[in-house]
């Protein structure tokens, strides 16, 4: 009995065979997905310059060559810095921490707007601010020939104009950055906060958990009520067998008043 | 595009001059050519050149008593006048006049055209001095500016903000007459001119004469005191 049949190592080669062809088909498919992966990753490899050199050219307009201009700008970055760390700070801090006692709602929602509106702010100030820098550029002027008298007004207005020009440069930076310093951090604050949420609800002892228990407990007081069911449907249809069976009918309905606890 | 030249005047004098031009098809360019911390010529605006035209220079050239050096200067220009900066050799004056002679003089001439900041062009050709006489009466200063066109001694173009004014004792000046070209730098009040021929001038008795070298002269806009060019304008002054 204890001699393999020749039927028995017939089997197992065909599961060996089965398991080979699994592995090769599942290696096949790995292969599959690292061609793609890879020709992707060369596709991408092959853009990467491109996406340089219009980087490089998008902060790097002519009017950063001027050493006036890069200092109103970088007053205006560090006001608009500052003033977004105070608008987080609002949207973030002990004002809003008690609402965060009550539940925490509020401060959600307030971190989702500061989120919103300063990246949203950041976005428009610094696509204004892009073309504000570019509007002194001779070279993106001449393709755009109806901004020439603006050109005209920033180069050759003098002091009052190039005043103007440094300012609004730096109100447009100072904004693109106050957006940034306040919205970026109040969104992963946010998304930080939801993941701790949804995570504090599905750990043990949490409310979703609380509530898996009592769907079990209520699955199991359903199979002993079935039980229970069962049982009674089967003592009427045997009154005079048996009176045994009688003393067993309070555990499931005792079972079945314990279980939604 | 930029020069600076150096030679001798018919009068004998050292003389230097200092040439800018925008190029074919640039937009208003500001420009400010320094050497060290003397600023040559400072513009708020050149004007626009068309592409097929001709440009024309902007000249400033100085007629003093002393000698000139080949040193180094920096043409700086574009957004903020500092966008684009050039170094380059450039003769850089050293005027010595004396000034216990029976006359000497300093002087500054502008030709060339400017833009305001309306882009209205303004035209500028005049020579403006500062002298010293010395007659029956005592030794006189006298600061005057020179034109063919009346409009360039009127104050309705421009006026002239020299930094001399600020020199000279409070009560020596008359201030007033709106006409006048010459206002003070600091309260911006018009400074009394005589007129003769040509020539608009400041007259001031004085005991004693100093020479300062680090002086400015201001073109301004009439009505809102914008800067349209600083050139150098020594100038005589009372004082030991």
């Amino acid at each position: 009995m204890g001699v393999p049949t020749p039927q028995g190592s017939r089997t197992a080669r065909g599961a060996d065979a089965s398991a080979l062809i699994g592995a090769s088909s599942r290696a096949y498919g790995w292969l599959r997905k690292l061609l793609t992966f890879y020709g992707t990753a060369v596709t991408v490899a092959q853009l990467v310059p491109a996406v340089i050199a219009l980087v490089v050219v998008f902060v790097s307009p002519t009017a950063w060559l001027s050493a006036t201009l890069r200092r109103w700008v970088a007053l205006g970055a560090v006001g608009g810095a500052l003033i977004g760390a105070l608008v987080l700070a609002r949207a973030a801090g002990p004002g809003t921490l008690r609402g965060l006692v009550r539940g925490g709602s509020a401060r959600r929602r307030r971190l989702a707007a500061v989120a919103w509106w300063g990246l949203g702010t950041a976005v428009v100030a610094a696509a204004a601010f892009r073309l504000h820098l570019a509007v002194v550029d001779v070279a993106f002027v001449r393709a755009v020939p109806f901004l020439t008298p603006v050109l005209d007004f920033y180069l050759g207005g003098g002091r009052g104009a190039a005043t103007l020009y440094n300012a609004l440069a730096a109100g447009l930076g100072g904004l693109t950055l106050a957006g940034v310093v306040a919205g970026a951090p109040a969104g992963i604050l946010r998304w930080h906060e939801m993941r701790m949420v949804r995570r504090a609800l599905l750990e043990d002892g949490g409310p979703v958990a609380a509530l898996d228990q009592a769907l079990a407990a209520l699955e199991q007081a359903k199979v002993a009520v079935e039980r229970s069911k069962s049982a009674l449907l089967m003592t009427g249809e045997e009154p005079s067998t048996s009176g045994a069976a009688q003393p067993a009918h309070p555990a499931p309905r005792a079972g079945g008043r314990r279980s939604p606890r | 595009m930029f020069e600076s030249l150096g030679g001798t005047a018919d009068d004998g004098r050292a003389c230097t001059v200092y040439r800018l031009r925008n190029l074919p098809g640039s937009p208003p360019t500001p420009v400010k050519w320094s050497a060290g911390t003397e600023v040559l010529a400072e513009v708020a605006g050149l004007p626009r050149c068309p592409e097929d035209g001709a440009c024309e220079w902007f000249e400033v050239a100085r007629y003093f008593d002393g000698d000139f050096v080949n040193g180094d200067t920096l043409v700086s220009y574009g957004l903020n006048a500092d966008s684009f900066r050039l170094e380059s050799p450039g003769l850089v004056s050293f005027a010595s006049p004396d000034t216990g002679a029976a006359a000497a003089s300093v002087g500054t001439q502008v030709v060339g055209t400017v833009i305001t900041a309306e882009g209205e062009e303004v035209a500028l050709d005049l020579i403006v001095k500062s002298r010293i006489e010395r007659g029956e009466q005592g030794t006189v200063l006298v600061y005057e500016a020179t034109s063919a066109e009346d409009s360039q001694l009127d104050g309705s173009r421009f006026v002239l903000a020299w930094e001399a004014f600020d020199l000279i004792p409070p009560g020596a000046l008359d201030m007033g007459g709106s006409a006048a070209p010459f206002r003070s730098p600091t309260s911006g009040a018009a400074v009394s001119t005589e007129r003769d021929g040509d020539t608009v001038s400041v007259r001031i008795a004085a005991s004693a004469v100093s020479y300062s070298d680090r002086l400015s002269l201001l073109v301004l806009s009439p009505d809102d005191g914008e800067l349209l060019l600083r050139v150098p304008m020594p100038a005589f002054v009372p004082g030991g």
